[in-house]
Order: structure tokens, then C-alpha cells, then sequence
């Protein structure tokens, strides 16, 4: 078990910046996700950690030795690609024990591993099939467990989820955590789903282009983005924006809009300060706004139109317009509203985002 | 019952199509068929009655096998000559284009497009347009009224096609296979060995089968550059047959056209299996 630590990374491909200097730090048995969007570079990230792609500049340690020039068979990695890049013309079993010939040793000297570990991963009975004829789920164990058979440092892992149907994917997730667990291995995890990051990891980055925007464990991500592009990208629904501007009445801050006005909470005042101007845009989380039938006395009520709501079952999503905007609600009430009809929200104050209009960067940075 | 009769009608179109492909297909392998049938038959004849009823059964035309003709090198000698020539054309083209189509396939280098349409390009000239410029190549290197200069020759003529052909084999194999194998403990080359070379089997028997078949029925270059009975190969000795100012031996002739294609055969018989999983530019499924 081993520690990563990135120090400037940048990689090239010509002109493209696929990953455009970026740094940080996995801890020893960490679980670390790298977010991101379709062709952000995480993959070209993961590369570079494996030794495949050599970085165009920037420095890459393994515990205290770096290893720009080291080999990617010397670097006791474990890796699962996205497509799983099994060896199709050989078996499953000949799949999982290839790392270990590489070695040189002998069947009667690894077979009682490839065993223990099929085992664990439930697909001891596929053993004399070939790639092609396993479905992707069980194509996928076998990825994992020719990643883990020989024992790695690091575990590296490209989106090994997205092939998966829905139901497969749940149950993957927890179980890789689990693996993940129990065995302690420092991890890399690809993904660009932020459910699975929020889920899984010990701590997230979050990549756009090829920089980190933000790296922090699930709830700093979640409940403290650092600039709107992760805002808007954590969470589901997505984070509602509104264009604002900072002003005072009557001693109270609030963020007003053509629309609506929003309270200042106390506990954010002081990072006003941060602002340049005061040009704003507000977020915030579906979940932070709570939504009434009736203009409920000595309360800040915002008033809109109920545009259509989506029920998902436990949760209904209520969409609201407020002048331009839609605002997105979601609660476990039932409210008894029809489409068209008028609609009260109220904001949580204290779970208010503000951010600088032209630098999109939070002012709780 | 409106939809039985679609589907009925529809049954009977598909019915009639395939009548009809087939159909094609025997008119135009029909005059395969009978020509070579005729040649069995006539082979083992003393005489064709009509030009094609046998007459009676015998094995004179197939004495060249154990005694030679009079005036010829003894078949067996030209027989290993054309199997040396066919074979060394072979395993030249394979090792080269198992390494040239890897290379064209996966690495980057400056003028890789420009290297990929000459190799095109060259390909399409017709090598007898260079027969004279060869002719000095082999001279000054020696190497005339050689088979192992033919052998050079052919396979460079057939190298570039070749090549061609593995690249496109090489391009089928996701680049994530390989960076599996290099993060399996592997270095390139082994991975190239034990990963990529498997996969691409199909494309070496294409690749290999068709130079065999071109080195075996390499007729133009012999004919020009190769003198001395010794280093005949099959066609040439069939041509001098045929080309004989005595009277031509049409029943020795018959006999000796199929002992040459026999290898062909053969090969074919074997190699039908990969042929059929293959397209131009690679492997299915
Ligand atoms: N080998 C390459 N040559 C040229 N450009 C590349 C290469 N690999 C990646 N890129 C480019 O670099 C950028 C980042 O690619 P990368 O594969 O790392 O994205 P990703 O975050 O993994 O995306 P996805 O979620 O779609 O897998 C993209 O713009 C891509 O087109
Ligand atoms: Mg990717």
C-alpha cells in the first residue's frame, strides 16, 4: 500500500490539454474519485498515473519515489478499463492469471489464488469460458479480479460501472466499496457519475478541461462547492441558479432579483467581503426550498406558478416558475397543488450559495 | 388473413431469390466444374473420344512422376523448387508485414500518411513495367538466374500489400487491450507476442496464404530472369510444355496442370476455415 501524490501534471496531446496542471494527493488505503464530465481527462489522468501515457510535464510519486520514468509493469498496479479490455482469445481463467505468469510462476503455485479470488467474486463457474461468452456483469468481476489477482499497491479504475445496467450497477458499487474496505488498497476511481462518487469515495475531485476544480470528501463537495461548476454539477436535480444582487434594507443583506429576494443568513456575511461587486448568482438546492399551498404569515415567501410536477415515487420533484426562471422544488410532502396554480417557496437561508457573477468562484472559498 | 398472405408471398419471394442466386451461381461455376473434370478424366486416358468421352484408363500420362521426360529437369526437383520459392515468399511476407502492419497500425511517426498511400501506390504498378530495371538490380547484386533472387523479388512486390492488409487487423485491437497487458507486468513486446499476435491470427493466414499462392504460381519473373533447367519451378516447366517446338503432349500436359494445382488445393482446404471469418479489413464479431 502506497500514497500518490501529483505534482503539476500536465498532458498534451499535441494541442489538446487533456489534462491541463493539476495536483493532489491520495492517502495510503484512500478511496479517491476522479468526476468529471464526458472528455474532462480523467482517463488520460489514470493513464498518466499507470505509466502509459508519459506526462508532458509535471512529477507523479508513488509513496516517496517518483516515477515519471518508471515502467508500467514495475509499478504494481491493478487496473480496470472501461471497456474491460479482457484478452479474448484466452479464458477466463487465463485472463485472471495472466499478471502472475508474468511473473514466471507456475499454475500449481498461483491456482489456489485464482481460486480464493474467483470465489470471492462469484464467477467460479465461468472459469473455461472465453470474454465473449459472459454477460458484462460477469466480464466486468473478471476485470476486477485480474486487477487484484496479483496483489497491487494501487488500484486503478476506469468507469468499471457505466456498462452495467442499472440494478448491476447498485450493487456493484457497494460491493467494490466493500473490496475496497476490506483489502485497503489505495484507489483511484474514475467516474462520471456523481452518484457514484458521492457513494463510494473517500474523497472526490472534480474535473472540468483538465484542471481539478474542486477536491474535498462527499459532503464538502456536496454542501460546500467551491465554484459553480461543481454546484451545478453535484446533485440531482441539479442546483437552481438565480442572477442576483447584493443590497441592504433596512439592515438586513438580502440577494434581490427582478423576482425574488433572498435572506442573507449571519453565518454568510462575512464572506461578503469576498465580492468584487455586487453582481451574485445564487444557488441553491432543491431539497433547501420548501414550498407552501398558502402565504403563510411572518415568513420571506417567494411567490411563483406551479409549471408541472415529477413524481419519483417517494420524493415529487415540483417545478416553479418565478418570473423567468424555473426553480426546481423536491420534497417527501404531498402538496395538494394542480398545474397553473400559485405557489408560495421559501429558501433555507443557511443552505444559500453565492457566488461571484464573474468569477463563478464561491465567496465561502 | 390478409397478413398470412404477406407472409406467404413474402416466403415465396425469399424461396424464388434464393432459387435464383443459386442458380447463378452454378451457370457461372458450371464451365469451373466441367473444364476440370474434363481435365481428371483426360488425365487418366489414353485418348478422348468426341474430345471428351474417355476412352480407356491408363497412367501414362502421369509417368513424369517417376521417371523424368526426356529433355526436362525431373519434376520432383522442379516440384521442391516451387515449394522453396512459394514457402520463402511466405515467411518473408508474414515476418515482414507482422511487423510493418504493427508498426503502421500503432505508431505515430512523421509521414506515416505519406508512407501509407506510396505503399498504396506502389502496389498498383505492374511489376512486369519494371522487369528491366530489375533485371539490372539482379545483375549487379548477383543474384540472377537465382530463386533466391526471385524470392527477394516476389516478396518485396508482395510486402507492401501485405502490410496493408495486417495494419488493417492491427486497427480492429482496441488500444485498451495492450495497456492491459503493459499494466499486467508485461513489457511491449511481449504483450505484442502474447496479447496482439493471437488476435491477429487471421489476418497472418490470409496474408501467408496468399503470398504461398503467389509464390507458387510466380510465373513472369522465373520466366525472365531464371535459366538453367535446375532452378525451373512448375510453371515454367508447364509452359515449356505447352511451348514445346516438338508436338505437344496434351495428355501429359492435362496430368501436369493438376499436379500443380494440387498444392492449391490443399492449401485451400486448409486455410477455407480463416478465409471465411475474414473481410478485406479484418476480422468479424
Ligand atoms: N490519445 C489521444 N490523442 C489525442 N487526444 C486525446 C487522446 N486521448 C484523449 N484525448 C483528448 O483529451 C481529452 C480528454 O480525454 P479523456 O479520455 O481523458 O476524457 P475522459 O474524461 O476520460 O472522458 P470520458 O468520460 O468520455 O471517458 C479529450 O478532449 C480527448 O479528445
Ligand atoms: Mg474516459
Amino acid at each position: 500500500m502506497v500514497s500518490i501524490r501529483v505534482e503539476n501534471l500536465k498532458k498534451y496531446f499535441r494541442k489538446v490539454k487533456a489534462v491541463d496542471d493539476i495536483s493532489f494527493e491520495v492517502k495510503n488505503g484512500e478511496f479517491m474519485a476522479l468526476l468529471g464530465p464526458s472528455g474532462c481527462g480523467k482517463t488520460t489522468t489514470l493513464l498518466t498515473l499507470a505509466g502509459i501515457y508519459k506526462p508532458t510535464s509535471g512529477k507523479i510519486f508513488f509513496g516517496d519515489y517518483l516515477v515519471n520514468d518508471v515502467q508500467p509493469r514495475d509499478r504494481n498496479i491493478g487496473m480496470v478499463f472501461q471497456s474491460y479490455a479482457l484478452y479474448p482469445h484466452m479464458s477466463v481463467y487465463d485472463n485472471i492469471s495472466f499478471p502472475l505468469k508474468a511473473k514466471g510462476s507456475k499454475k500449481r503455485e498461483f491456482h489456489d489464488r485464482v481460486v480464493n479470488i474467483v470465489e470471492k467474486l462469484g464467477i467460479g463457474h465461468l472459469l473455461d469460458r472465453k470474454p465473449s461468452e459472459i454477460s458484462g456483469g460477469q466480464q466486468q468481476r473478471v476485470a476486477l479480479a485480474r486487477a487484484l489477482i496479483k496483489e497491487p499497491q494501487i488500484f486503478l479504475l476506469d468507469e468499471p460501472l457505466s456498462n452495467l445496467d442499472a440494478r448491476l450497477r447498485v450493487m456493484m458499487r457497494a460491493e467494490i466499496k466493500k473490496l475496497q474496505n476490506d483489502l485497503r488498497i489505495t484507489t483511484v476511481y474514475v467516474t462520471h457519475d456523481q452518484v457514484e462518487a458521492l457513494t463510494m469515495a473517500d474523497r472526490i475531485a472534480v474535473f472540468s478541461n483538465g484542471k481539478i476544480m474542486q477536491i474535498g470528501d462527499p459532503e464538502e463537495i456536496y454542501n460546500r462547492p467551491q465554484n459553480i461548476f461543481v454546484a451545478q454539477f453535484i446533485g440531482n436535480p441539479p442546483m437552481n441558479f438565480v442572477e442576483a444582487e447584493i443590497k441592504e434594507v433596512e439592515g438586513i443583506t438580502f440577494a434581490v432579483s427582478k423576482n425574488l429576494k433572498i435572506r442573507i443568513d449571519d453565518t454568510l456575511k462575512p464572506y461578503l467581503k469576498n465580492l468584487n461587486s455586487p453582481n451574485v448568482i445564487v444557488g441553491i438546492r432543491p431539497e433547501d426550498i420548501k414550498i407552501y399551498k398558502n402565504k403563510e404569515l411572518n415568513r420571506d415567501l417567494t411567490e411563483g406558478i406551479l409549471y408541472v410536477i415529477e413524481p419519483l415515487g417517494r420524493d415529487e420533484i415540483y417545478n416553479v416558475k418565478v418570473g423567468e426562471s424555473l426553480l426546481k422544488v423536491i420534497t417527501e410532502e404531498k402538496l395538494k397543488i394542480g398545474v397553473g396554480e400559485r405557489v408560495y417557496c421559501e429558501f433555507d437561508a443557511k443552505k444559500v450559495h453565492i457566488f461571484d457573477r464573474e468569477s463563478e468562484i464561491s465567496i465561502r472559498r | 388473413m390478409n397478413e398470412y398472405k404477406l407472409t406467404f408471398w413474402q416466403m415465396k419471394k425469399e424461396k424464388i431469390t434464393k432459387a435464383i442466386i443459386i442458380t447463378i451461381l452454378i451457370v457461372i461455376t458450371l464451365p469451373i466444374i466441367l473444364t476440370y473434370t474434363w481435365l481428371v478424366l483426360a488425365s487418366f486416358s489414353t485418348d478422348m473420344k468426341y474430345g471428351i468421352i474417355p476412352v480407356k484408363l491408363t497412367l501414362h500420362n502421369w509417368r513424369f512422376l517417376w521417371k523424368s521426360i526426356e529433355g526436362y529437369p525431373p519434376i520432383w526437383q522442379v516440384f521442391f523448387n516451387t515449394l522453396i520459392l512459394a514457402l520463402s515468399v511466405m515467411g518473408l511476407e508474414v515476418f515482414a508485414t507482422i511487423l510493418g502492419g504493427y508498426a503502421l497500425s500503432r505508431f505515430k511517426f512523421r509521414m506515416r500518411e505519406t508512407l501509407l498511400k506510396i505503399v498504396l501506390v506502389i502496389h498498383a504498378f505492374p511489376s512486369i513495367s519494371l522487369l528491366v530495371a530489375i533485371y539490372y538490380i539482379l545483375k549487379i547484386t548477383g543474384l540472377i538466374d537465382t530463386l533466391t533472387g526471385v524470392i527477394l523479388l516476389k516478396a518485396s512486390l508482395e510486402i507492401p500489400w501485405g502490410i496493408w492488409i495486417m495494419k488493417g487487423f492491427y486497427d480492429q485491437i482496441p488500444w485498451e487491450v495492450e495497456f492491459a497487458g503493459l499494466v499486467d507486468g508485461y513489457s511491449r513486446v511481449q504483450v505484442w507476442r502474447k496479447v496482439i499476435l493471437p488476435l491477429v491470427k487471421p489476418g497472418i493466414a490470409v496474408a501467408g496464404i496468399f503470398s504461398f499462392l503467389s509464390g507458387w504460381s510466380e510465373f513472369v519473373f522465373i520466366n525472365t530472369f531464371i535459366l538453367s533447367q535446375n532452378t525451373w519451378t512448375l510453371s515454367t516447366y508447364v509452359k515449356a510444355i505447352i511451348g514445346d517446338f516438338r508436338f505437344v503432349d496434351y495428355g501429359l500436359l492435362t496430368s501436369i496442370s493438376l499436379f500443380y494445382i494440387i498444392p492449391t488445393i490443399i492449401f485451400f482446404i486448409f486455410a477455407n476455415k480463416y478465409l471465411l471469418r475474414v473481410n478485406i479489413t479484418g476480422t468479424k464479431g
